[in-house]
């Protein structure tokens, strides 16, 4: 097995304002999460940046522990493309327990529908003090 | 011996949304898999195109990882491109398996007539996997 997932949530946001809600299972031999990347996948076509979306908060450990809110912004085509990082994160996880959470839209953009994805970055037991994540930093 | 090589998977993109499998074994003269990096041949097909990983039939990447996670500019310095792995992925051999997946929307078989394929269709992408027998 690896030591580090990329454990990953897709949601599809159809409609202005949609509240978007989902439960995620985290593989149990995963004892860490070291990493997050929150970002719009496709659907909004953009010539500029769009800072806000909309937001998502995460909670651990059958909502046990609220970890992240983010804002989650929309990048133009065209933008230069720099190495994506994982911004840090710290969150011991128990064995089978489920992450769940909520995507607010903020109708700031007239293109549904769109996608957003939550990236989880998580390392196995033994491997808790990895501390450079994959890629280059932000 | 050199210590270092780049080695080159090609899958060919034929249609728009199309999920292509793709296969290879790594050159059995290095050690282990330091970094990777996908490149398309225009940053519009980037967005929403996906790549899966395993690597000896272990999971690396997801098939619905993001491309965009594992690539970068023309701008950017082509040692810094790489996306690079922290845990040691074994080479020597190894099999590389996984799925591509186009970020465009599929052709509509139900309009009549030829379908007409958009601009950039068809192409290549290329996974660049960095091998290495360093420690």
């Amino acid at each position: 097995m690896a030591g580090i997932r990329y454990n990953i949530v897709q949601l599809e946001v159809e409609h202005p304002g949609q509240i978007v809600r989902f439960q995620h299972k985290i593989p149990a031999y995963l004892r860490q999460c070291t990493g997050f990347v929150a970002r719009h996948v496709r659907g909004v076509q953009t010539d500029y940046a769009i800072a806000e979306l909309g937001w998502l908060t995460t909670t651990f450990n059958n909502l046990k522990e609220e970890a992240l809110v983010v804002c989650v912004g929309a990048q133009p085509y065209g933008d230069p493309f720099q190495p994506y990082g994982f911004q840090s994160l710290h969150v011991a996880l128990s064995p089978g327990e489920l992450v769940t959470g909520t995507y607010v839209d903020s109708k700031t953009t007239t293109r549904y529908p769109y996608t957003v994805a939550l990236y989880l970055r998580c390392t196995a037991a033994g491997m808790e003090n990895t501390s450079m994540p994959g890629g280059q930093p932000c | 011996m050199k210590t270092h090589k780049f080695q080159q998977i090609r899958i060919r993109i034929n249609t728009p949304g199309e999920s292509v499998r793709y296969s290879a074994q790594t050159d059995k003269q290095y050690a282990h898999i330091k970094a990777l990096f996908v490149s398309m041949p225009e940053d519009r097909l980037i967005p929403g195109s996906l790549l899966g990983l395993k690597v000896n039939n272990q999971d690396v990447f997801e098939d619905i990882h993001e491309v965009r996670m594992l690539t970068s500019g023309h701008q950017v310095a082509p040692n810094a491109k790489f996306f690079v792995f922290e845990e040691r992925l074994e080479a020597a051999g190894s099999t590389v398996e996984g799925r591509m997946t186009d970020g465009g929307t599929p052709l509509n078989a139900d309009m009549p007539g030829v379908p007409t394929l958009p601009q950039g269709y068809p192409y290549e992408a290329k996974i660049y996997l960095w091998l290495t027998n360093e420690r």
